[in-house]
């Protein structure tokens, strides 16, 4: 096949400013793959009406660990499954669970990004299993969705990371595309990304899973490693030369990718099991604001209660403090809330003087403590305004003061 | 029933003085409505909604465009404002809706204004029908622009039926994204694109390219929607109409809409300086007259150029004492858009009787009929000033327009030729969708779109260019090519690196230093950076006016700051062109016209300050930048030394050397002497250099040459100087004359902005003829049709350009013909009218 492009066309390409490459870089479709996938990667190709995909399995025999988590063990999901919010009455069945994570041709989104990896992982029985499906020339793609397609049947549960922001609307779109549905809808989806925020995102710098897995699972990746942001590189140089040798290091990242996740689930809902465990020490306040978030309030409580021992900082102190606050007077009512907001005042907070004053101007009737409390919130604020600047506070004391202050007025005249 | 309208009129026609002003006085007697009534398979439902909003029956437009959609052709409609327009496209659309509930149509507006306002006729008209559970009731509309909310954008993506969106909302998020679109995609029945005589030049090419893309992709999930435009009146509406959408297009131009009579005054104001041609500006003209409609009472709206004079005129309005106040106010597109339906409202409702506005009233919103419409100064197309002037008319009453004329030179043309407003020969609309650049881009942003596999097709593009594009991009990696197909394989989202207003992919960001901290006002393309935002440039964006304090090439960035001044800046460019191929000429015994593709290198070498009022130049500084340089189009003519000979021989020739006098050794020597032999300029006073002694006022302008080389007018000067001041002559001489008119009246004929071409006059033509030329070019990269237009209506261009010298009151030359007229007070006039009628008799002697 000739591949010509006349010269006056690149002659006036180039003098309206355009770069013109010198050479053709795909070479002609017949002299291809020089190293071809099956020559590099142990697979197997799965064949459909669509044609063959290539396939990669890896199995996780029971006691695998990654990093210092066991992969197969894992404690109740309940509490997981009810934060993503899950249907009622859903009751976690680990071997309903898929995990997924993609490596796309690029990371812009939009009709011209597609996936040309899927990495799915579930347990079966004693093991855990990662599949992975590679798209080896994007041709193929009816083949390779078909595959996915077929795979995922029999789960009902997607677990991502991210990927309710960008790995399933990738796939979506590739349906879609082809005009057909979207298998994920009817799943439930728990996207990981959002849960370790909950419970990391104040300690550590950031909550990508390539840090997490460092961190949390304390796992090293070995030099095969291929950083994500390459990994669209890789794969457009793989189509343009035919070699796939360096894919390989795509394979490897995505496995771990999809392993990585399942050990996170795993130590996540360990640590949602036993919260008091010193392991988890530095998380266990993150851990009861997800108890509250439940609206499971005694855990909450009792962790909160338990973290005032620890060593915080002003900020974080108040923070329990006010949350525990909150908490009691749902629960058991101002009068043990008081005690909270009252240890809160003390270390400056204004919130909790307003509380506090809203307490003795309509529960506890004292309005020259009402009074008393509101205009102490006010001199916090004056003395460090950039705080709680444009949250309204402000205007909020201006107008309590000057309405207690009335009310006291009005009483004196009687 | 006299009107007041038809009393004030009277007074003014028996006012001397007004009338005296008077260029041009027009009366367009009423018409009646021309009635159809519904076709027969209109839906009921349909039927009772129009009753319900007091429509009882259908103009004949609008029942010829029901027509025409149900034979299932394409169709522009180019009928007046207020004359029912939008029940063209909305009743076929609606009924379709009825028939075929999952059916879609997208409707694409040029402005978010618009689109707000067509959205809301829309919800009427769906939700005014009974019953309640008719099929016409409740169809999901939206508006899709930027300031869509996130949250509901999915929601509207999986519901809408008729969506509401503009062109570079489709460029950037919804082509390009439409796999999330595939419900609305695949039962596309109607695209409704409005205003297309808007979509000229560079932003109309973009647009029909734009069009491809969306075209591919609803072929693709097997829609062939049927195209419904609408247009104002130009010269080519069914040609620009097919140019856009690359298929036949049917024309309705027959309004059957009821107008009351509508006279049209065409006001020029008096000249207060004969030699130099300076009249009385147009805004303080038409304050006297603002304010007699204002005290009758009569709703008037004021259309103006800039923001600037917006605000100047109602800061004139409301000096005048006697006028309320509350009654007068301004309107502009970058009010928030509550304020604009406040100020439409009330304007209907009559709580306002006078509104001074930008040209952002110009594009449809309902503001009802106006009793008076005054244009102030003309808007830069005859299409623009017939929808400015088209905003006047009631129903079945009198309203007036009156169009007040600036100094510009196409204004006074305009006052002489008032047969170009009125007439329907106005400017042809004229697009390049195959610039090359422009197809690079949207290739590239179709293929993020859809594969192209080897039956596809880019719009009428031919096939092996297709290829080659195709293959250019596989070369640089972002097209990967296997089996037939050519797949988008690229890391970045193309359509993000395309503006749709301009084709320069630099673009610097303008910020205004407001008390040292810098705020982003716009962006401006870098072609256009290096003459419009220079350091020290005044700038006007939005129509508020900057002085440019910095212009960072590294940072691409504009640093500019408010001011008020009473002068504005004009660039002067250093242009080099050299040919690179003719791809067309003309000889004839004085001319040899040419169209061909050049290379120019230009650089901005310095700037002019110019007054606002009177477009006297009073300081001229020099500038250094970088030059650019393109390949474009370009028109131009060199002239044959037949005519130059004769010109010589009538002494109006100053581009020859010429003789000096029989003195003139002796004068030259004694002014060596007195200026001791060194530059009075520069300094210079290097033996080597060659000194040269120069005429103040010209030698030929004299007489008497003992005047001429009087001491008193003879300066030395060094090489460089003596050239810079040759050439501040050379400018005064014919060819810079012409070069002027020309390039003003090309830009009038091709409907485009003076900004969009560029012009040169040099003493040697490019193709290397020892003659002068006159050269025109398409500023945008590749060309976008203009100078090709150029060349098919050169004797129109040159005929119109005699008129619009020759009709000219001044004497010497002035800005409304040839040009300013400079320090000597020397204007070209005669010099550029003796060579364009040279070139005009010429011309015919051959023919």
């Amino acid at each position: 096949m000739d591949k010509k492009i006349s010269n006056s066309f690149l002659e006036k390409l180039k003098g309206l400013g355009v770069q013109i490459g010198t050479e053709l870089i795909s070479p002609p479709r017949e002299i291809k793959k020089i190293f071809a996938i099956q020559d590099v990667i142990e697979g197997y190709e799965k064949t459909s009406p669509l044609g063959s995909a290539f396939i990669r399995e890896i199995n996780y025999p029971n006691g695998s660990y990654h990093g210092n988590v066991n992969i197969l063990y894992t404690y109740d999901l309940d509490l997981i499954f009810r934060w993503a919010k899950a249907p009622l009455g859903t009751s976690p069945n680990i071997e309903r669970i898929l995990f997924l994570d993609t490596e796309t041709s690029s990371l812009a989104g939009g009709a011209g990004t597609f996936a040309f990896m899927i990495g799915l992982g579930y347990f079966s029985k004693d093991t855990f299993k990662v599949v992975q499906i590679f798209l080896e020339d994007p041709d193929k793609e009816p083949a390779f969705l078909y595959a996915l397609e077929e795979l995922a049947a029999g789960f009902d549960t997607l677990v991502t990371f991210n990927g309710k922001s960008f790995d399933i609307p990738v796939l979506r779109n590739r349906y879609f595309m082809y005009q057909n549905p979207n298998p994920f809808d009817p799943y439930n989806h728990i996207d990981l990304l959002h849960l370790a925020r909950r419970i990391w995102k104040n300690r550590l710098s950031s909550c990508r899973l390539a840090d997490l897995e460092k961190e949390i699972l304390q796992f090293k990746r070995s030099e095969e490693e291929i950083p994500g942001w390459f990994v669209p590189q890789i794969y457009h140089d793989y189509l343009f030369s035919g070699d796939a040798r360096p894919l390989a290091g795509v394979f490897y990242h995505n496995q771990n990718d999809v392993v990585s996740m399942a050990a996170l689930i795993n130590e996540l809902s360990l640590m949602l099991g036993d919260p008091y465990n010193d392991k988890y020490q530095n998380d266990l306040f993150s851990l009861g604001k997800l108890f509250e978030d439940l609206h499971i309030n005694s855990t909450a409580q009792q962790i909160y209660n338990y973290c005032s021992r620890f060593d915080l900082s002003s900020d974080q102190e108040v923070e329990l403090l006010m949350r525990a606050a909150k908490l009691h007077n749902r629960i058991d009512g101002w009068d043990q809330a008081i005690e909270y907001w009252s240890k809160a005042a003390a270390i400056g907070s204004v919130e909790a003087c307003i509380e506090i004053s809203k307490v003795y101007e309509h529960r506890n009737i004292d309005l020259e403590k009402a009074l008393d409390s509101a205009q102490r919130g006010m001199n916090y604020l004056s003395q460090s305004p950039e705080k709680v600047s444009g949250t309204g506070i402000n205007h909020d004391l201006i107008r309590r003061i000057a309405r207690i202050q009335s009310k006291i007025n009005a009483k004196k005249k009687d | 029933m006299a009107s007041k309208l038809a009393d004030l009129l009277n007074i003014w026609k028996n006012n001397p003085g007004f009338l005296g002003n008077i260029a041009v006085w027009n009366n367009e007697p009423a018409h009646e409505a021309k009635y159809s009534g519904f076709p027969r398979y209109i839906h009921p439902d349909l039927i009772n909604a129009l009753r319900n909003m007091g429509i009882e029956n259908l103009y004949t437009h609008q029942f010829e465009s029901l027509k025409v959609i149900s034979r299932g052709g394409n169709l522009v409609i180019v009928t007046g404002t207020a004359s029912g327009k939008s029940l063209c496209y909305n009743l076929p659309v609606l009924q379709q809706m009825i028939i075929n509930e999952d059916s879609t149509a997208l409707y694409i507006f040029p402005t978010k204004a618009l689109s707000e306002d067509q959205g809301k006729k829309l919800s009427l008209l769906t939700n005014i029908a009974e019953p309640l559970d008719s099929p016409l009731h409740n169809i999901p509309l939206a508006v899709f622009d930027g300031d869509t909310a996130s949250a509901i954008r999915n929601t509207i993506r999986k519901h809408v039926r008729l969506l509401i969106t503009n062109p570079d909302m489709l460029h950037l998020a919804v082509l390009p994204h439409h796999p999330l679109w595939v419900r609305f995609f695949q039962n596309l029945r109607f695209v409704i694109i409005d205003e297309i005589h808007y979509y000229r030049g560079l932003f109309g090419s973009h647009l029909a390219n734009v069009i491809r893309r969306l075209k591919r992709i609803a072929n693709y999930y097997g829609s062939f929607p049927q195209f419904i435009l609408t247009s104002a009146t130009i010269e080519n509406p069914r040609q620009h109409a097919e140019n856009l959408i690359e298929a036949d297009v049917e024309v309705i131009d027959n309004d059957g809409s009821p107008r009351g009579s509508r006279q049209t005054i065409f006001y020029n104001p008096p000249i207060i300086n004969r030699a130099l041609g300076i009249r009385q500006s147009a805004i303080s003209e038409i304050i006297p007259i603002t304010k007699a409609l204002h005290n009758y009472k009569l709703q008037t709206l004021l259309f103006s150029r800039t923001r600037r004079s917006v605000e100047l005129i109602i800061r004139s309005l409301h000096a005048q004492g006697d006028l309320e106040k509350n009654k007068i106010h301004g309107y502009r597109s970058g009010y928030l858009a509550k304020d604009r339906r406040r100020i439409e409202s009330d304007f209907r409702d009559g709580k306002i009787v006078t509104l001074v506005s930008t040209n952002a009233l110009e594009l449809g919103m309902d503001i009802g009929g106006i009793e008076a419409v005054i244009l102030v100064g003309y808007p830069g197309t005859i299409a623009s000033a017939r929808q400015q002037a088209g905003r006047a008319g009631r129903k079945h009453e009198l309203s007036i327009v009156i169009l007040v004329a600036s100094m510009s030179p196409i204004d006074q043309f305009l006052m002489r030729n008032p047969q170009y407003f009125f007439e329907k020969n106005a400017e042809r609309a004229m697009i390049n969708p195959n610039n090359f650049l422009l197809l690079l881009h949207h290739i590239r942003c179709s293929a993020f779109e859809i594969p192209f596999d080897s039956q596809a097709s880019f719009g009428s593009l031919d096939q092996e260019l297709l290829l080659n594009f195709l293959t250019h991009l596989e070369m640089t990696g972002e097209i990967y090519h296997s089996g037939n197909t050519h797949r988008w394989i690229g890391e970045n989202y193309p359509a993000s690196m395309v503006s749709l207003r301009n084709i320069d992919s630099n673009i610097f960001r303008l910020l205004l230093n407001e008390r040292g901290s810098l705020r982003s006002i716009g962006s401006i393309d870098g072609a256009s950076a290096k003459w419009m935002v220079h350091p020290d440039a005044i700038y006007m964006h939005d129509g508020i006016t900057y002085l440019v304090e910095e212009l960072n090439f590294d940072t691409l960035e504009v640093k500019l700051r408010l001011v008020e001044t009473d002068y504005y800046t004009d660039p002067q460019n250093e242009t080099n062109i050299s040919l690179i191929q003719t791809l067309q000429e003309y000889s004839c015994d004085a001319l040899n016209i040419n169209y061909g593709e050049v290379e120019i290198i230009s650089k901005v070498s310095g700037f002019q300050k110019i007054n606002w009022q009177t477009n006297q130049i009073f300081q001229t500084i020099p500038l250094d930048m970088p030059e650019s340089k393109i390949i474009t189009t370009a028109f131009w003519f060199s002239i044959n030394n037949i005519v130059i000979e004769k010109l010589k021989n009538q002494k109006l020739w100053t581009s020859s050397p010429i003789e000096y006098g029989p003195n003139w050794n002796h004068q030259r020597f004694a002014a060596l002497k007195r200026d001791f032999y060194s530059c009075q300029n520069c300094g210079k006073s290097d033996q080597n250099q060659p000194l040269h002694v120069h005429h103040k006022i010209p030698f030929r302008q004299f007489e008497d040459y003992n005047k001429a080389n009087d001491l008193q007018n003879l300066i030395t000067l060094c090489q460089e100087c003596h050239k810079r001041a040759e050439s501040v002559l050379r400018i005064r001489s014919g060819m810079a004359g012409l070069k002027y008119a020309l390039h003003n009246m090309a830009a009038f004929m091709l409907m485009c902005d003076q900004s969009d071409i560029g012009s040169v006059a040099e003493l040697k033509s490019i193709d290397g003829q020892n003659s002068p030329m006159i050269l025109i070019y398409d500023q945008i990269p590749g060309g976008i049709g203009l100078s090709q237009t150029l060349f098919e209506i050169y004797p129109e261009l040159f005929k119109n350009t005699h008129l619009l010298i020759d009709q000219c009151n001044c004497e010497e030359g002035c800005p409304s013909c040839v040009g300013s007229a400079g320090e000597f007070g020397i204007g070209g006039k005669i010099e550029t009218l003796t060579l364009i009628r040279e070139l005009l008799n010429s011309k015919d002697r051959n023919s």
